[in-house]
């Protein structure tokens, strides 16, 4: 039994060292030997390994952590093969560290490994955003970085917490009852960040969008998914996740009507998609369960094939807004093609993988009673439709003739298109797949008559809406204010205000120091002797900096400890 | 306009009838679910105030000039990868 993440990591360390046809040969084979590596995945073993007085469990395979590992697999594959004629070493190491920590997450049985593996997703994929190389994708990145410094050091604390108050090492669901509130709440805030739940998402609409066209198909897929997967392993049937997905269906759905940037309209309905998985946490019934691991699985899969679409839209035009594009669909008809497959897929539509996956937690609430909660999400549902499925696709390839200018599109992005296509509509004509590797034990048909029913009259009935409403629902060249505005506005103002204040405040002091150094140098003097100031005596030019050691040096020392230490431990 | 009218009241109806002639086969919890052509009412009307919602809130409070977050005014980035 081989981690798959292992081999990615491995992919890694070889790939800066090969160059050209022999890097992609060997991009490929370590994501083909990653598919692998999970067929040799089984329940009875694991990998333990122990340091200190603590045993890990780096692998620890049971149904969830199958099936996420599956479609980690999967989707790593494919975006590599999106991304193969992209030739910077920095973006596919850091693509690769992305992917294995993710598997390391949904593979990790103990608190720290998953641990690890969570922090290790965050900083990798930072260079998915960095990598880009605009102005506005650094700031973003560094906004999207210190997000998920605060969600890391809340979940560690919770961790922390909760190993204090007796908590098992081992990773198991946590109860209200059971763990330690403050542990609770801390982990559940942790996660809930990477799960982008409002008010909490908005590093995602903003860094998403930046990121590289190759980058932001890895983004779509791990970290809310990992997030999914650990609220799955941890708070089932927590209530408060039920609301609160409910709240994210919506709330994805409301801001993409107004935005103008294609893929902060798809992020924005990434929020909206998993909104459908953390309320069918939140339910905790097998069939809800069930439904947001299926979920999960379908929307990578036809997440990361739209992200590609409009990836290769922005590849073809070097344009991102919808007020910019249009009339290029019979230029770039292959695309449009398989973009349609994943629109259709993500709108529910019988015979693609959305259709098998959504209706199972809109069944779940009704199984459950929960006459709001299906009504709310069947109304989330209209929306995803409605933008993914109609409004982004006619006015970025339909809509008014714009004269753009388009270059070719590399074969692979279109081949890596086709695999998820035919993926999106495999697992949609075929369910018995993915039910197959469902973790509980429930039956669920989607092809009943009144479920196909009911999904042709809805988005029907939306079709026709948006043909009446077509007028209105043109892209405007605004942005839109989202609960970044906290830290993107006064709490910016407050930082620059205290830097400021500090620094007049240090500047002062010097200023103060050198007046009484000048003002006491006479009264230091023997009274007998020189009376005079000697030239060498200039306090002005005292510069503290050439005494201190640079940063590096102290990091560099950190680094060396923690180096020791873990030696240490593993001896 | 006429064609599309004709278009939707046959699926409509045709849809319905369909509804109406397999009640006894459908999982119905709610009365909504017994309720032919739901679905399409619902899709229409949901989509109207998806749009028309939306459109109240961005622009009484969400949206904003491009360059609102000191961003480089309407740059466009080039991405190549």
């Amino acid at each position: 039994m081989i981690h798959p993440g292992l081999v990615l990591f491995l992919t890694a360390v070889i790939v800066p060292f090969v160059r050209g046809t022999a890097r992609r040969v060997v991009l490929a084979g370590g994501t083909v030997a990653a598919l692998i590596s999970w067929g040799s995945l089984d329940f009875a073993s694991g990998w333990q390994l122990t340091v200190g007085e603590y045993s890990l469990t780096l692998l620890h395979v049971d149904p969830l952590s199958l099936i996420f590992s599956l479609i980690f697999a999967i989707v790593t594959f494919v975006g590599i093969l999106y991304a193969l004629h992209n030739d910077s070493a920095g973006e596919q190491v850091s693509t690769l560290i992305y992917a294995g920590s993710s598997l390391g997450v949904v593979l990790a049985g103990d608190w720290a490994t998953l641990f690890v593996f969570w922090e290790l997703m965050a900083v990798s994929s930072l260079f998915l955003i960095w990598q880009s190389g605009t102005e506005r994708s650094g700031r973003a990145g560094y906004r999207y970085l210190l997000v998920h410094i605060f969600g890391g050091s809340l979940l560690f604390a919770g961790i922390l917490i909760h190993l204090d108050r007796g908590g098992e090492f081992g990773v198991s669901a946590l109860t209200t009852s059971e763990t330690d509130p403050l542990a609770f709440w801390l982990i559940l805030l942790g996660v809930a960040i990477n799960a982008a739940i409002p008010p909490l998402h908005a590093w995602l609409t903003d860094a998403y969008p930046e990121a590289s066209v190759t980058g932001s198909v890895f983004l779509s897929a791990f970290t809310t998914k990992t997030a999914v997967y650990v609220l799955l392993r941890l708070f089932p049937g927590a209530d408060v996740l039920v609301w609160a997905g409910v709240a994210m269906a919506l709330y994805g759905v409301v801001y993409a009507v107004l935005e103008n940037d294609i893929r902060r309209l798809l992020a924005y309905h990434i929020i909206s998609q998993v909104g459908y998985m953390v309320a069918g946490v939140g339910m905790g019934t097998d069939l809800a369960l069930n439904g947001a691991t299926a979920h999960a699985f379908s929307h990578i899969l036809y997440k990361s094939l739209l992200f590609m679409g409009m990836g290769a839209v922005i590849y073809a035009t070097g344009l991102r807004k919808l007020t910019e594009l249009g009339g290029i669909a019979d230029r770039m008809k292959l695309v449009v093609i398989l973009y349609a497959v994943g629109a259709c897929s993500i709108s529910g539509f019988p015979l693609f993988n959305g259709f098998i996956s959504k209706s199972m937690i809109i069944s779940a609430a009704a199984e459950q009673h929960l006459p709001i909660v299906e009504l709310l999400l069947t109304l989330a549902s209209i929306g995803t439709f409605l933008h993914t499925g109609l409004k982004l696709p006619y006015f970025t390839f339909f809509g008014p003739k714009k004269d753009l200018e388009l270059r070719p599109i590399p074969l692979n992005m279109l081949v890596a298109m086709g695999v998820g296509a035919v993926l999106c509509t495999l697992y949609g004509v075929v369910p018995g797949l993915l039910y197959g590797l469902l973790p509980y034990a429930t039956e669920y048909h989607p092809y009943t008559l009144d479920h196909v029913v009911s999904a042709y009259q809805l988005l029907a009935g939306t079709a026709i809406a948006f043909w009446l409403l077509l007028g209105k629902l043109g892209g405007e060249a605004t942005v839109s204010v989202d609960t970044d505005w906290f830290y993107r506005k006064p709490f910016k103002a407050l930082i620059e205000q205290l830097v400021a204040t500090i620094r007049s405040a240090g500047q002062s002091a010097s200023a103060a120091g050198r007046a009484l150094i000048a003002h006491a140098w006479a009264f230091s003097q023997a009274p007998t002797g020189a009376r005079t100031r000697p030239e060498n005596l200039r306090v002005e030019d005292y510069d503290p900096y050439r005494f201190r050691f640079p940063i590096g040096m102290t990091v560099f020392w950190v680094v060396v400890y923690f180096a020791l230490v873990a030696i240490t431990a593993l001896l | 306009m006429k064609r599309i009218t004709i278009a939707t009241a046959i699926f409509v109806l045709s849809t319905a009838a369909l509804e109406l002639a397999f009640r006894h086969l459908a999982h119905a919890t709610f009365f909504w679910h017994k309720l032919p052509a739901f679905d399409f009412v619902y899709g229409v009307l949901g989509c109207g105030l998806i749009v028309f919602g939306s459109k109240w809130v961005g622009h009484k409070f969400v949206q904003r000039d491009v360059n609102y977050y000191d961003d480089r005014p309407d740059q466009r980035d080039q991405l190549d990868h």
